[in-house]
């Protein structure tokens, strides 16, 4: 799989070691970006309560610098927290956040003079969702450390969206922290075969498969919009499922409105 | 005998499609009464949002017509009406529903005999298909067949009354 990744071998010292310096270097970056006063609040990352957690921070003093930090469960979108600021914000951004942060700035929901992008090329996330107890880590070591360790460096382990990912530096940045990683390079084969599988998969089941694949989908989606506030891209200032007058798409979790509710939505991300 | 009629939402420009249809109207054309048209100053008013509320209404079919690209009397909202609806309608095709259910068409308000031929070719492939199977609101149709019993002239409502007296 590593091979396939097109991605250098890496070991759990390398991630630390490279962990280490892009922790050091943001709260540099972070520290001077407040003095010299080129923002007025930093958005990154600090660690959360939980092992393997981190929550978005924003710190608007110098002094507070040394809360930031650096690793690979840093998966939130920080673009989600700059669109319709009024103040000169400076951002963390891996190659995704960026690439929204462009989006933003198209369509004019942050101004790019306000904006100050400290870009940190990016290793891929780690997919939290992916039980270390069912993989046979477990057997192997016994402290929590341990499975960590494992956990970490076997790349099969990234986010689905970060095995597939085209993107992994900023494409856009007024400063980097590090040297940029190496991008992935796709034949036009790889691209169908293998960073479209998940589509593909579905593309080939009956019209009556791919309806259920969907509701099964679906099925536990209790309309707690979470996935519209985390979502970079949902900006609207009245939802359409917020619209009364008329009601197009009921509020309750009977399924049809479910549906409709992630198929409009998905709709109305990739259209306009 | 019971031969399957499915309704068949359309929503028609004011400029075009639906001069068509009157002039379809006017000339005597047959086509099927399948069809029920709902009027809109233009195809690029039409949002995906109404068109899935066909569907929880029970509709068996959409059909949306307007001006041919670049005919269109705001001069661009067909251009928007097309991006929209052919993305849309893969996506549909993507989630389950039929290919055939959701017909877009372009017509001008001269070519009354085509609006005829359009609506026979919707209407037949949507009969094909049967009734709609998805995004129907099971509660929306209940309550539409209990407006119709409570309607005076239901037939089934004297035949109701009756029994009960």
């Amino acid at each position: 799989m590593t091979t396939n990744l097109n991605q250098p071998d890496i070991n759990k010292k390398q991630i630390d070691t490279i962990n280490q310096q892009y922790t050091e270097k943001i709260r540099e970056a972070a520290k001077r970006i407040l003095l010299e006063k080129k923002a007025d609040v930093v958005i990154g990352f600090k660690n959360g309560t939980e092992p393997m957690t981190t929550e978005p921070c924003l710190i608007n003093k110098a002094s507070d610098a040394d809360k930031l930090i650096w690793n690979e469960h840093c998966c939130l979108n920080l673009a989600n927290y700059v669109k319709g600021r009024k103040d000169k914000v400076a951002v963390i951004a891996k190659g995704c956040d960026s690439r929204n942060l462009v989006n933003h700035i198209i369509e004019h929901q942050i101004k790019r003079e306000n904006l100050y992008i400290i870009g940190v090329p990016c290793n891929g996330m780690v997919d939290k969702s992916v039980n270390v107890k069912d993989s046979k880590v477990e057997a192997e070591s016994d402290t929590m450390q341990e499975n960590l360790d494992v956990f970490l460096t076997n790349r099969d382990m990234l986010q689905e969206n970060c095995k597939t990912c085209i993107k992994r530096n900023p494409v856009i940045f007024d400063e980097m922290i590090a040297e940029p990683v190496k991008e992935r390079v796709w034949t036009k084969e790889e691209k169908l075969k293998e960073r479209f599988e998940s589509v593909n998969k579905i593309e080939a089941m009956s019209e009556s498969d791919r309806w259920s694949f969907f509701n099964d989908m679906l099925s536990s989606c209790t309309r707690c919009y979470a996935c519209r506030n985390a979502c970079p891209l949902c900006y609207c200032p009245t939802c359409f499922v917020d619209e009364s007058r008329p009601q197009w798409v009921g509020k309750g979790v009977d399924p049809v409105d479910v549906r409709t509710y992630h198929f409009l939505r998905a709709f109305h991300l990739f259209h306009l | 005998m019971s031969e399957f009629e499915p309704k068949i939402i359309t929503i028609l420009c004011n400029w075009c499609t639906y001069g068509a249809a009157d002039l379809a109207g006017v000339s005597r054309f047959q086509y099927p009464p399948n069809i029920r048209v709902i009027r809109v100053p233009c195809s690029g008013r039409v949002s995906p949002k109404m068109i899935l509320s066909a569907f929880h209404n029970g509709a068996d079919g959409i059909w949306i017509s307007g001006c041919h690209p670049g005919d269109c009397h705001y001069i661009t909202g067909n251009y928007y009406a097309r991006r929209k609806f052919m993305l849309l309608k893969n996506f549909l095709e993507y989630n389950g529903i039929e290919q055939g259910r959701i017909h877009f068409s372009w017509i001008s308000s001269a070519e009354g005999v085509k609006f005829a031929e359009v609506a026979r070719d919707v209407v037949e492939s949507v009969r094909k298909l049967g009734p709609a199977k998805y995004f129907i609101k099971k509660e929306f149709i209940d309550s539409n067949l209990c407006n119709c019993l409570n309607t005076d002239n239901n037939p089934d409502k004297n035949i109701l009354e009756e029994q009960a007296a």
